[in-house]
């Protein structure tokens, strides 16, 4: 009571308006910063003074998993469909003429036109040529998928590799903020450090995270499997022979048992290699086997017995056909560029047969439209040569389209409460700018408060002397 | 106290950022669609019917290859039918000339001489050729039909195996060829033969009666067996005709089934085009204002 407690809450005001404006401008500094939440200052009265009781951030538990949930989600099938895309690109749009449909049907005519006459080379060159384009197609497909798959390879040990350093960083921001007292500044940067941590682990696997009241999180795989529990870290190992993914050496492969995880970059490359892109190749590998065994079996045109196509020169083999799209080539012997002759196609290596002779021709023309006698791996059962070509390539892109339109539901989704949970957290400038006029009011009136005292005490002084 | 539920500055711009990327990104799209008249996505924007359009499209280049191949094929029947018409009417006006005039009267000579003639003109029409390829040879189209001997009788050096044949559709193959050992030409080459290499002066009047009337009789069978030929190869080129009608409505129905997947209707395009560029012009505009906006202009 009295001039000097005056003084004294004068004082304790300019410090807690001190400590406001710092807040303020930190929160104004880092107004575009990804993953900074607001902070605000709560003040307490303590025997009159006025005193910082905390610095509080602003979040929402809820807003913060589900934005987790979606980022998981959304990266996830962002990489599927990166994945398939960087094949499917190569489909092209069907008026592109560069899939394997278009460049087939492209066979067929040319074939339509060497039936009507037979005996031109010109004719024939035309058949040799498309075939040539077709083959080279397939063989450029079959290695784009390869190229995709050592991609995924390669991306699932970066991931892990980032998976494990933010698992170990997790570790880390938990031992610090079990040390760091609750309600300070420091405290509240940890806390904004381990947000942002989170949101990278949420990128690459989805987690349930857990935290206990000081703030330290726990990480579990959605399956359960444990990841970091306080300062310990259940490191993740990756197994590129077996293709398998442990954590602290339990078994966590997306696909490959409940203790896993279904969302997030990693699981998407999971799929990308398990699933979607063994299916593009084991379809692509029928199409070439269907085209390799249809030539040999109507219309074989070198004594050997071999087709238009053959697999790397060789004759078709039901037990091999993995791999057949990447080794289809046209029959050397029907190749000018490797020294044959495109004459073998209409006499089928048979210098007797006469010149306008077109029963290997009429044959080859009809296989277009006759049913494929080999797997067609999914593709579905009584297909013609022609229907299983646009079958396959309709359905590679149908899978791109999916992945695309989902990654867009899932984005429209993610906006909404991403926007949310930004506008809950992020800072307003122009609230904060009306805050800081409140503080800049607060410090002068404190600063009067000081200086009027101070005047009085003067004043008394002076009676005094 | 009651808390203030404010906009995040940073979310602020975000959204006016990924709004104009989206509808620039529209926008693009539009203006693709509007100058190719296809969808830029023919996949994306007709899902389920993707390989639908594929098989249009392999539908399409089918029936203009087969297009493309049958009129060289009426082509090459016209050629076939243009010399058959001329060896018709060469072996016609032959018979003509040996029937004319009375026997006593007749200059023998002119007829052998015209026999020879007529022997030269039949065989170099038989050793024609279409586009470089002998088409009275059989399946042999590289070697000529026939060969005219010292004696003027001619022999078949083409193939016997087989006839010309062509696939018109998905269906059917049709045989078209004409062989020069078919009996029409065999039987008037024969009689012509046998004219130009006997010594018409000498005959009687009764050998040489005979000699006209085997001849005339060996010449008519071997014409009215021309005409069959002539007629059925005239048969054969109306069904070529009518396939390629057939044909060309077909591209048409395709073509349409086609565009309806893949094809962008143009005054659609350009109304949306309108719209985007209307809204992006909006956005840009809200969000000059929007960054005008702040209170730090007024402290």
């Amino acid at each position: 009571m009295g001039i000097t407690a005056a003084l004294s809450n004068a004082v304790s005001g300019l410090r807690a308006t001190s400590v406001q404006s710092d807040i303020v401008s930190r929160n104004i500094s880092n107004a575009n910063t990804e993953g900074y939440t607001r902070k605000d200052v709560s003040l307490e009265t303590v025997g009159g003074n006025v005193g910082v009781a905390s610095i509080d951030r602003q979040v929402s538990g809820l807003l913060e998993r589900l934005d987790r949930g979606n980022i998981s989600k959304l990266s996830g099938q962002q990489t599927v469909m990166e994945g398939v895309t960087a094949y499917t690109d190569y489909l092209g749009q069907p008026s592109d003429k560069t899939s394997p449909a278009a460049l087939l049907s492209n066979l067929k005519s040319s074939m339509i036109g060497f039936s009507g006459s037979v005996d031109a080379g010109g004719a024939q060159l035309a058949v040799v040529s498309s075939a040539k384009e077709f083959a080279s197609q397939m063989n450029r497909l079959s290695a784009t998928i390869q190229t995709v798959e050592s991609e995924v390879e390669m991306n699932i040990r970066y991931d892990v590799n980032d998976l494990n350093s933010s698992l170990y960083e997790v570790a880390k921001l938990n031992k610090e903020i079990f040390r760091a007292r609750e309600g300070t500044v420091l405290h509240a940067r940890l806390q904004d450090d381990m947000g942002r941590e989170l949101e990278v682990i949420a990128g690459l696997v989805d987690v349930q995270a857990s935290s206990s009241r000081n703030g330290m999180v726990s990480l579990l795989t959605s399956g359960g499997s444990e990841l970091v529990r306080g300062v310990d870290v259940f490191d993740i190992e990756y197994d590129g022979m077996t293709g398998v993914l442990t954590a602290g050496g339990v078994n966590i492969t997306p696909g490959g048992g409940n203790r896993s995880f279904s969302e997030g970059s990693l699981a998407g490359l999971f799929e990308l290699k398990d699933e979607i892109l063994p299916g593009f190749s084991g379809q692509l590998d029928a199409m070439a086997a269907a085209v390799v065994e249809g030539f040999e079996r109507v219309a074989p045109i070198t004594l050997d017995g071999r087709g238009l196509f053959t697999d790397a020169g060789g004759a078709y083999n039901a037990t091999t056909i993995e791999g057949l799209a990447s080794r289809i080539i046209v029959n050397s012997a029907a190749d000018p560029d490797l020294g044959g002759s495109t004459a073998v196609i209409q006499n089928g290596s048979n210098a007797a047969v006469p010149l306008s002779d077109n029963s290997l021709a009429l044959s080859m023309v009809a296989l277009f439209n006759e049913p494929v006698v080999v797997p067609t791996a999914g593709l579905g059962a009584a297909l013609s040569l022609m229907d299983m070509a646009t079958t396959m390539t309709g359905t590679h892109q149908q899978k791109r389209v999916s992945a695309e339109s989902a990654t867009k539901a899932t984005s429209a989704a993610a906006a909404t409460i991403s926007s949310s949970k930004l506008n809950l957290q992020g800072v307003n400038i122009d609230d904060e700018l009306q805050k800081l006029m409140l503080v800049e009011q607060s410090y002068a009136a404190n600063a009067k408060v000081l200086t009027t005292v101070n005047n009085m005490l003067d004043t008394l002084m002076n009676a005094v002397r | 106290m009651l808390g203030i539920s404010t906009t995040a500055t940073a979310q602020k711009s975000f959204e006016l950022r990924s709004r104009i990327a989206e509808q620039s990104g529209n926008l693009n799209q539009a203006s693709i669609e509007l100058s190719t008249g296809f969808k830029q996505d023919a996949y994306k924007d007709v899902r389920g019917v993707s390989g639908e359009t594929l098989s249009f499209r392999a539908e399409i280049d089918a029936t203009e290859a087969y297009v493309l191949s049958n009129s060289l094929l009426s082509r090459k029947m016209d050629s076939i039918s243009d010399s058959l018409s001329s060896m018709r009417e060469q072996a016609g006006d032959f018979s003509n000339l040996m029937l004319s005039g009375d026997i006593g009267g007749m200059h023998r000579d002119v007829l052998r001489s015209a026999a020879k003639s007529t022997i030269e003109q039949i065989t170099s029409k038989l050793n024609s050729s279409y586009a470089g390829s002998y088409v009275f040879s059989g399946l042999a189209s590289d070697t000529q039909a026939v060969v005219q001997n010292a004696d003027w009788t001619v022999t078949y050096t083409g193939d016997t195996t087989g006839s010309l044949s062509a696939r018109i559709d998905e269906e059917t193959t049709l045989d078209y060829g004409v062989r020069a050992d078919d009996p029409g030409f065999t039987n008037i080459m024969d009689a012509l033969a046998v004219v130009a290499s006997t010594d018409l002066t000498s005959l009687s009047d009764a050998d040489f009666s005979t000699l006209r009337n085997s001849t005339v009789s060996a010449m008519s069978s071997g014409l009215e067996r021309l005409i069959e030929i002539h007629t059925s190869l005239g048969d054969k080129q109306g069904v070529v005709e009518r396939t390629a009608e057939r044909h060309g409505a077909l591209k048409s129905i395709y073509s349409e089934a086609m565009l309806n997947i893949e094809g962008v209707d143009a005054e659609e395009a350009a109304v949306r085009l309108t719209s985007i560029q209307g809204q992006l012009q909006a956005t840009y505009a809200v969000t000059a204002r929007m960054s005008e906006m702040s209170l730090l202009n007024y402290l």
